[in-house]
């Protein structure tokens, strides 16, 4: 894998953990249920 | 009523004052209306518009409570108020702004002000949505003709590209106007960090529009890519069109709720007639009654306000508040409530609780704060995107990466492709036909079975339903007397003593008299017509019947007039016991026998209850009357006695359903009175009985249209049907377009491409299928529409 290859993937795996956390982690106020 | 009798006479305008009724007290300041002029410390009420579910009452009640000055915030989801408690003098611009902060708007009118600009607002809301309905099928329409057909005869004759262009500027408005509250839905969800409907729409309807108009405005882009310029403009209007339809219901469902705190402030008289201490009777507005003062009530008007009768004696029709239709018979020293009618005579009162502490307000107060207070649930669809969403997103961008990594060249284009195709083919555009189609066919179904229900709330409520609680008077019973008993003297035919007894009761407008007088023409008996008659208050009446003195009433009456009623003790005891009001009848000064009126049971009542029973549901009773009565009729309806609930206080009613509810149970209620309201909005799910009062209705999810007890277990199953379907709508909705997704991602392409080990099937190569993206489309609205049609068959 050259180097664009290594940041996409990279950056893709922080994109989809950041997503999931923004979207699914539980908070005050309530959010998913 | 202790007072001695005496013959009821209207009062002059001046005779009043019984000694040592207290002077009226110096009127107090007129209370400040609440949240008028500036906020300064004390409590103050905002209108929040925007809010849609629990988490955002959270939200806006931080905002609030994270204002300086503020001490407290409650907010009210039902009736879109939030409850400020301040601490010191705050803006009420601070406050709104606050609240706009966190996403939602703050409207700072008060009263009714406040309710007129919400029903504007309601209205306008209804009106913007049908609008746009109207544009998005009236634009939608000829897209997706395009997008479907365009690529057959005749249509083919247009070149592609012009059938593109066509569809773009078509799709465009519909997209970004008639769509815009979805494109502001999503954002505003981002920022709140819910994954709703709205993002899960505008994702998949900005996506798919933007992918067409790259496709139509730069083909060469997409076919240097490998990828035929197709256009997904029809998936994006559909689904803008389909959803706008459900809102729309929604928000009718949703005004016709508000309407119950509107009539129950309706029932209040406007004005009340206050006595002056010199004796002038003057008509005051109902806000300016204060405690003390006192007030004149004729007859046929309503009692002002609650208070205790000073002067005079009447009956109170109380049934708008309590759905009891006997009229209670009030002297003074009785206590008397607002918004009950006064039937028979007038009557002085000193007013005792006005305006914010009468009954009437606090059983308002109390609708408001179990609407407000139950637990809302969030809808279906808004839950499967909290999760839906999220994972497309994140297949998108897994699809997105291993395309970069390991696709062919060229790899950029490529990889956006893959993950545009994604959210593309994930937004369902049957979710839009799930909730409302279920919910049409199912309602409709439960109208032909005189069962009305109020929205998709209801039904989730009747799923978990554990335990049913019936009020007696009106719902259990009919809510009216009728003779239940005959008790001759000795040596007295039946027939003579009901023919004696209708005959002098004829002209009494009392409705005790009335069933008499029922069940004698029930008979087929000839009444006589009295030749004199009197009505005795609180005792019954004394009339002359074929040169006979008939009385008929109390066996106070009957001594009162010199007739002994000893004879008759035993048998009054026992019917006094079973829970009947019992007459004597005397004719000839001789006691003739005994009739025992009382509220029957409806004829369904028992057989509900045994139905109710068989599905393993708790039938309690609840009511205001005595534990005689009340367990006189739980027993002939089959309930068990530990699961009845006497001398309940109106607002007890409310309490005793919290009391169940605390105890892990989810309560239906089933109610007719105004007193019902509050327990009705309690109630997981409330259930009004038609022929009951408006207000009942409103407060309750579901309506028995006829009156007809079968209605309660037969709304039980409808509901928990009907909620079942949606359910399956939902996971049709979904199914063939998350089937749909790994497609999309490219999973096939290795397979499918030239060279691969199948080989393009009919040109295809793997990727995102226009026919793939319709197929889903079809298959998906097809399988929600037929499965919302089994409700037709329910019964």
């Amino acid at each position: 894998m050259d180097a664009a290859a290594w940041i996409v993937t990279v950056g893709g795996a922080v994109l989809i953990v950041g997503v999931c956390v923004y979207f699914l982690a539980p908070r005050r106020g309530g959010g998913v249920r | 009523m202790t007072t001695p009798a005496s013959p009821f006479k209207i009062l002059p305008a001046g005779a009043l004052a019984p000694p040592g009724s207290p002077a009226p007290p110096p009127a107090p300041a007129p209370a400040a209306p609440r949240g008028a002029g500036g906020r300064a410390a004390g409590v103050t009420e905002l209108r929040i518009v925007g809010m849609h579910c629990a988490s955002c009452v959270s939200r806006v009640e931080a905002a609030l409570a994270a204002v300086p000055g503020v001490r407290e915030a409650s907010v009210n989801l039902a009736t879109e108020r939030a409850r400020v408690t301040l601490e010191g003098p705050v803006p009420a611009e601070t406050l709104a702004r606050a609240v706009r902060d966190a996403g939602y708007e703050a409207r700072l009118d008060q009263g009714a002000a406040a309710d007129q600009a919400e029903r504007a607002e309601r209205a306008a809301e209804r009106a913007r949505l049908t609008r746009r309905l109207i544009a998005a099928a009236a634009l939608g329409a000829p897209v997706v003709v395009l997008g479907n057909l365009g690529m057959l005869p005749p249509l083919s004759a247009v070149p592609m590209a012009v059938q593109n262009w066509i569809q773009l500027v078509l799709a465009a408005p519909v997209v970004w106007w008639a769509g815009w509250p979805f494109v502001r839905g999503s954002a505003i969800a981002i920022r709140r960090r819910t994954a709703d409907m709205n993002l899960l729409i505008g994702l998949g309807t900005l996506t798919a529009f933007g992918y067409s108009a790259v496709a139509t405005v730069a083909p060469q882009v997409l076919r240097g890519a490998g990828e035929a310029p197709h256009v997904y403009f029809d998936t994006a209007v559909v689904i803008v069109a389909l959803i706008l339809l459900g809102r729309l219901l929604e928000a009718r469902a949703r005004s016709r709720t508000s309407q119950a705190m509107r009539r129950l402030l309706d029932l209040a008289p406007r004005t009340a007639r206050r006595v002056a201490q010199d004796g002038a009777v003057s008509e005051v507005p109902l806000d300016q009654v204060h405690p003390g003062d006192l007030l004149l009530v004729r007859p046929g008007e309503k009692v002002p306000v609650d208070g205790v009768i000073l002067e005079g004696r009447s009956s109170l029709d109380r049934s708008l508040l309590t759905g009891e239709s006997m009229p209670v018979e009030v002297a003074p020293g009785d206590a008397v409530t607002g918004a009950t009618l006064n039937q028979s005579g007038a009557f002085r009162m000193r007013a005792e609780r006005v305006g914010a502490d009468s009954m009437l307000m606090q059983i308002v107060r109390l609708v408001e704060e179990a609407q407000g207070g139950k637990a809302q649930v969030a809808r279906f669809a808004d839950r499967v995107a909290a999760v839906f969403v999220p994972v497309v997103i994140s297949i998108a961008i897994a699809a997105f990466v291993i395309w970069f990594d390991v696709g062919p060249a060229p790899r950029l284009p490529q990889a956006l492709l893959k993950a545009v195709a994604v959210l593309i083919i994930a937004c369902p555009c049957a979710l839009g036909l799930a909730t409302p189609t279920a919910l049409l066919v199912g309602t409709g179904r439960g109208a032909e079975l005189g069962v009305l229900i109020r929205g998709a709330q209801a039904l989730e409520s009747a799923h978990g339903i554990r335990a049913v609680v019936f009020d007696k008077t009106g719902t259990l019973t009919r809510g009216r007397p009728a003779v239940t008993e005959l008790v001759p003297a000795p040596g007295i035919e039946p027939d003579r003593l009901l023919a004696t007894a209708a005959a002098a009761e004829q002209r009494s407008e009392h409705p005790l008299a009335a069933a008499v007088v029922r069940a004698a023409r029930e008979r087929g008996l000839t009444l006589a017509e009295p030749d004199d008659f009197a009505a005795v208050a609180g005792r019954g009446v004394v009339a002359v019947v074929g040169g006979q003195v008939v009385q008929v009433g109390s066996a106070a009456l009957l001594n009162e007039q010199g007739v002994d009623p000893a004879p008759l003790d035993a048998g009054r005891e026992r019917l006094e016991r079973a829970g009947h009001t019992v007459f004597a009848v005397a004719a000839g000064g001789r006691a003739i026998g005994l009739i025992a009126v009382a509220d029957t049971l409806k004829p369904d009542a028992a057989a509900t209850v045994a139905a109710l029973t068989r599905e393993w549901l708790e039938v309690w009773m609840i009511t205001g009357d005595n534990a005689r009565t009340a367990a006189a009729i739980a027993g002939q309806a089959g309930i068990a006695p530990e699961r009845v609930l006497s001398e309940v206080l109106p607002g007890g009613k409310r309490d005793q359903i919290a009391e169940l509810q605390r105890r892990g149970l989810e309560v239906a209620m089933v109610g007719d009175g105004i007193n019902d309201a509050p327990a009705l909005a309690q109630a997981d799910l409330g259930i009004a009985i038609g022929g009951g009062t408006d207000i009942a209705m409103e407060a309750s999810a579901i309506t028995l249209v006829g009156g007809d007890l079968a209605g309660v277990p037969l709304a039980l199953r409808l509901a928990r049907r009907t909620l079942e379907v949606i359910r399956q709508n939902l996971f049709w909705a979904f199914a063939y377009n998350t089937l749909g997704i790994p497609i999309a991602a490219g999973v096939l392409v290795p397979l499918l491409s030239p060279g691969g080990p199948i080989g393009p099937i009919l040109g295809w190569t793997g990727g995102l299928h226009p026919m793939l993206a319709s197929l889903a489309m079809a298959l998906s609205s097809v399988s929600v529409v037929s499965s919302s049609l089994r409700l037709r068959r329910f019964h």
